[in-house]
């Protein structure tokens, strides 16, 4: 969670929405995947953290082979560690993969996929197997970091303050 | 008709909320008004209940049923008390009745509705936009055209799901992609966020490039295995030139306005296919640039064979899609209507109008030709166009 609170800073410093993660390999031990929001620099509103994490996985051919093998279960034992909690695309995209387990930071009340405003993650109605969730680890943290951000600490940021407190609100994912 | 897929909030049915009221004779009125104004706690949220409503007793007299407060807000035996302070204990009698707890949205709501108590409505015609036989027309040629691209993905062994995003003020194609989980092993790699990332693509390498160069450029191939080349030879379709068609989904406000729409209402031309971020860019509105930047769909109109799985319906959300239009209904996986209705969800901040089924019957037709008269011979049909995904657990 703390590598996760680190890219979140990163993503802050070039003025991204500040959320970050990691994919932990649970028979290792070893984080696999890491991402920070990138929907500013990628011009794609899709671009979160989470997506970057799965990314870097699949780019791994080590990873990638298992993944092409048996997707599933390889997924189950991926664990995901996010400062904020997935948005309901991101949620949606962990429950067609198969992931192990979230681990989130704050809720997201206006975008959350594991609680906060859908259950994605527990619907019993969609396709594909529930994942557990939970949130509050590193809560305090996690939104110091989007508090920066919303307060316009950092000078890189583009945006007025004005139009910061949308972006916030909006693009939270 | 374009079957709209309307929110949760305007097909729900009947929901009550207890109140006090009293029947009482109408030369009682003003006397009882004025206690209830000063005396009983104002009702919340309760705006659109009318305060009176006519009724006639058995024996035809008339009467009238007046709304004195919310049943939570007292008990019967404070109210008692304050209408015995008021001498008012002999012309009202509160009992509790349920009324309708929200303010009706359509028509069909508010005529079912009254019988519990009436209410005030609005028609608000912006929820449901009238659309024009010209930009029916166009749609039902964009339906057609994304069906189009599914042939090329089952040829490549992949599931014929395809996506097409245009932008309705110009009808430009902006990106064309279809579903690439099988070849890449990426399972996530759905029609949606294969043609979302195009358009983003397609402006990045568009940015590079010189500005004055970008109006005549023809829409070039994506070099990434992860999204299908843009189309380049459905270009040049005539450009609409009024938005009537199109007004501002639900949200109403809070949706970010197209920002090229007026400058394009205005003087419509053959140069006005810029995307609106070349055009804000041009403004020398730097301000708000980086926060369009990353919502490059804004306003277009997204042509889908299926209805979109919760992920993608959830990234044309990030995208800030104008219009979505699909053929087939997803039951099992659908975030568009079937499982969720994402782009309708009032916590979500930005909202969008869906229409569903649209050119199913053209590709019922088609299935039935290449099937013969035995169209609906289960093991032939459904394993072509139209019928290979429905009613399957699939995400699309
Ligand atoms: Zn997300
Ligand atoms: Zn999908």
């Amino acid at each position: 969670m703390k590598v996760a609170l680190e890219l979140a800073l990163e993503a802050h410093s070039v003025g991204e929405v500040p959320v970050g993660c990691v994919f932990v390999y649970e028979p290792t031990g070893a984080i696999i995947g890491r991402g920070r929001n990138k929907t500013n620099e990628s011009l794609n509103g899709t671009r979160h953290a989470e997506f970057e994490g799965i990314d870097m996985i699949l780019a791994q051919e080590e990873y990638f082979a298992k993944n092409k093998q048996d997707s599933r279960s390889f997924w189950k034992d991926v664990v995901l560690y996010v400062t904020i909690e997935p948005c309901v695309m991101c949620a949606s995209a962990l429950r067609q993969l198969g992931i192990g387990h979230v681990y989130f930071g704050a809720g997201n009340d206006r975008f959350g996929g594991n609680g906060s405003v859908f259950n994605i993650h527990t619907d019993t109605e969609l396709p594909h197997s529930p994942y557990p969730s939970e949130g509050g680890y590193y809560r305090g943290e996690a939104i110091i970091i989007l508090r920066k951000f919303y307060v316009g600490e950092n000078t890189h940021a583009p945006e007025p303050k004005k139009k910061k407190h949308r972006v916030l609100k909006e693009e939270l994912p | 008709m374009l079957d709209q897929v309307l929110p949760e909030a305007e097909v729900r049915a009947l929901e009550t909320v207890d109140v006090y009221i009293a029947t009482i004779e109408p030369k009682h009125t003003n006397q009882v008004i004025k206690f209830i104004r000063g005396k009983l706690p104002a009702t919340q949220g309760l705006d659109h209940i009318k305060q009176i409503r006519k009724t006639t007793t058995d024996d035809g007299a008339v009467k009238l049923d007046v709304v004195l407060c919310e049943g939570l807000a007292l008990s019967a035996q404070v109210l008692d008390q304050l209408l015995k302070q008021e001498g008012l204990e002999s012309m009202v009698t509160p009992r509790i009745h349920g009324v309708p707890k929200y303010p009706p949205l359509t028509r069909d709501q508010f005529e079912q509705w009254k019988a519990a108590w009436p209410t005030t409505f609005r028609e608000d015609t912006n929820r449901h936009p009238k659309i024009s036989d010209k930009d029916e027309a166009a749609i039902m040629g964009h339906i057609q055209s994304v069906w189009g691209h599914t042939a090329e993905a089952t040829s490549k062994g992949e599931l014929p799901i395809a996506a097409m995003i245009v932008d309705p003020l110009t009808q430009q194609i902006m990106a064309t992609s279809y579903d690439t989980r099988k070849s890449t092993g990426y399972i996530l790699q759905h029609a949606v966020m294969n043609c979302v990332a195009a358009v983003a693509k397609r402006e990045r390498d568009g940015s590079l490039s010189q500005r004055a160069e970008y109006h005549h450029q023809q829409p070039h191939s994506i070099g990434s295995d992860t999204v299908v080349p843009i189309s380049s030879e459905k270009q040049g379709a005539e450009p609409v030139t009024g938005r009537e068609s199109t007004p501002s989904p639900i949200c109403g406000e809070k949706r970010k306005k197209n920002p090229v729409s007026e400058t394009n209402l205005s003087t419509p031309s053959p140069e006005s296919s810029a995307s609106p971020l070349l055009r804000d860019e041009g403004a020398g509105d730097t301000e708000d640039r980086r926060v369009k930047k990353a919502y490059l769909c804004t306003g277009y109109d997204v042509f889908l064979t299926h209805e979109p799985c919760v992920m993608c319906s959830m990234a044309l959300v990030h995208s800030r899609v104008g219009r979505v239009f699909y053929t087939v209904p997803m039951a099992a996986s659908g975030g568009l209507g079937s499982q969720h209705k994402i782009h309708s969800h009032p916590s979500l901040n930005h909202h969008f109008f869906v229409y569903r089924q649209v050119g199913y019957q053209a590709q019922q037709d088609k299935v039935k030709e290449q099937c013969g008269d035995d169209s609906m011979n289960e093991n032939k049909g459904a394993s072509i166009g139209l019928l290979a995904l429905e009613n399957q657990k699939v995400d699309c």
